[in-house]
């Protein structure tokens, strides 16, 4: 069963210095080629949880973790964390190209660095797919080689999406990818997430129910380091069980 | 140094006798110290910059540190006499260009650790993260954080070099002050603009005092130019 599902995550919990930050989550299981959303309050926990997924908290000095959670059936905390994080992307918040680079390279820099191509050839190929993937391509095809700081928001955000789409990553983690950008760049982002998911997982942190109305089959909700509950969208913000999600849904706290 | 021309580069100075000569043997002097410095306290300060820069809390580099702000605070005579005490009259290498330039060294090498440290601190942060997310190992994210910082790594190369040209008291001990010695060999000594400048800003014959002042427009030329490179470069901010 586990195989058949992209991640499963068995009494996990994570600490930061002493802050117990994800507590007990259990039984979560994401399954392949869906959009999965983790909502829930700013400081729920989480950023942490997607951090914990690709081990990218275990760079943390003040850092522990314990439990277990399954990569295609593979024990995460086995697998070296540089091999994981190649096939479990992650979109930061705040879009963070190069900036000193051009756009070209932002792409072709961790292509290169990590051999995934080996003629000049293979490597325009790849950058100009990821492009494409992550629906930039038409807007910076003529300027390939300008400093990737000169994107909008919404364009960085979508150029960090294809370096990480380069490394053809199964699953992609997102943490509050539109937050930081506005109305329309935003909804570009989303619209990209629901063509992703026909090639790979995503999981999307957002603290909104309405971000994870559009984009989800699946939604988690957070609370405080515990899991509330989770399932199928339409049951987890049409009709859930418990009344703190109901109450979050609805928009009365968060 | 104006009657002198080219000469004054590349004569010895005068001895006793009359004539202005030039400061050619302790600006080579000089040059091959620094240049020795250089090559023996740049990798270590690289390295531990690059340290205190990536593990900030750890103890190694704290103690690093602490060291580093320590020891640019030392009287610098001090690390002369310590290098004439340790390699000179305990192991017996004698006043040598080497020693010269392990006393230099030892001056420079704090400076440069610092400004190295405090360089990579702010592309550490920028990227450190973001290079992991993308399946790099610590040391290409490593490489890659120096490169991005390289602009300051110089800086910092530049500021250890001209405390290196400048630096006196270290060298009292360990360059000799026959200043009419051109540098042949590692373990035979040589001298240095600053060191000729207080023998011969003190002497009493007009020529030498001459050959001083020439030498003290020489290496302030030599400081500025060093400190205007910095200024260039700390302008540039993040290279490509």
């Amino acid at each position: 069963m586990s195989g058949h599902c992209a991640f499963r995550i068995e009494r996990l919990n994570v600490w930061l210095d002493s802050k117990h930050v994800l507590n007990d989550v259990s039984d979560v299981i994401i399954p392949r080629n869906v959009v999965f959303s983790i909502m829930g309050p700013s400081g729920s926990g989480k950023s942490t949880l997607l951090k914990t997924l690709n081990r990218l908290v275990e760079t943390y000095p003040n850092a522990r973790v314990e439990g277990k959670v399954l990569f295609m059936g593979e024990d995460i905390f086995s697998m070296d964390p540089v091999k994981l994080r190649r096939r479990v992307g992650y979109v930061f918040q705040q879009p963070n190209p190069f900036p000193h680079m051009s756009i070209y390279d932002n792409i072709a820099y961790p292509v290169k660095a990590l051999g995934l191509a080996k003629s000049k050839r293979e490597i325009d190929d790849i950058v100009k797919d990821s492009l494409m993937k992550a629906n930039l391509y038409d807007e910076v095809k003529d300027r390939l080689h300008a400093k990737a700081s000169a994107l909008s928001g919404g364009q960085q955000q979508r150029l960090v999406i294809a370096r990480a789409l380069a490394l053809r990553p199964s699953v992609l983690l997102m943490d509050e990818p539109t937050s930081m950008i506005d109305v329309v760049g935003a909804r570009k982002i989303e619209e990209l997430i629901l063509q992703l998911k026909k090639e790979m997982t995503v999981v999307v942190a957002t603290h909104t129910p309405q971000m994870a109305r559009r984009i989800s089959d699946y939604v988690l909700f957070l609370y405080d380091g515990r899991v509330v509950e989770w399932g199928p969208k339409e049951v987890m913000l049409e009709a859930p069980e418990n009344d703190l999600t109901k109450m979050y849904v609805a928009g009365r706290f968060g | 140094m104006i009657e002198q021309g080219a000469k004054f580069f590349t004569a010895p100075p005068p001895t006793t006798d009359l004539g202005l000569g030039g400061i050619g043997t302790v600006l080579q002097g000089s040059l091959v110290l620094v240049a020795t410095a250089l090559a023996f306290a740049a990798p270590i300060s690289v390295l531990a910059g690059a340290f205190i820069a990536f593990y900030p809390n750890s103890f190694t580099a704290r103690l690093a540190r602490q060291l580093a702000e320590v020891v640019v605070e030392f009287p610098t005579i001090v690390i002369g006499l310590s290098v004439f005490g340790l390699f000179i009259v305990d192991l017996h290498w004698g006043l040598s260009a080497l020693t010269g330039a392990i006393a230099l060294a030892v001056v420079m090498m704090p400076y440069m650790t610092i400004q190295i440290s405090e360089a990579l601190r702010v592309p550490r942060a920028m990227f450190e993260e973001t290079l992991y997310a993308l399946g790099m190992s610590r040391l290409r994210t490593m490489l890659f954080v120096m490169s991005a910082g390289r602009r300051g790594l110089l800086t910092g190369l530049l500021i250890g070099m001209a405390k290196g040209f400048g630096e006196t008291a270290a060298l009292l001990f360990t360059v000799t002050t026959s200043f009419n010695l051109f540098f042949t060999s590692f373990n035979r000594p040589v001298s240095a603009i600053p060191v000729l400048i207080y023998f011969y800003g003190l002497a009493p014959y007009e020529n030498w005092r001459e050959v001083a002042w020439g030498a003290a427009f020489v290496l302030t030329v030599l400081v500025l130019a060093l400190f205007s490179l910095v200024r260039v470069l700390a302008r540039g901010g993040m290279s490509r």
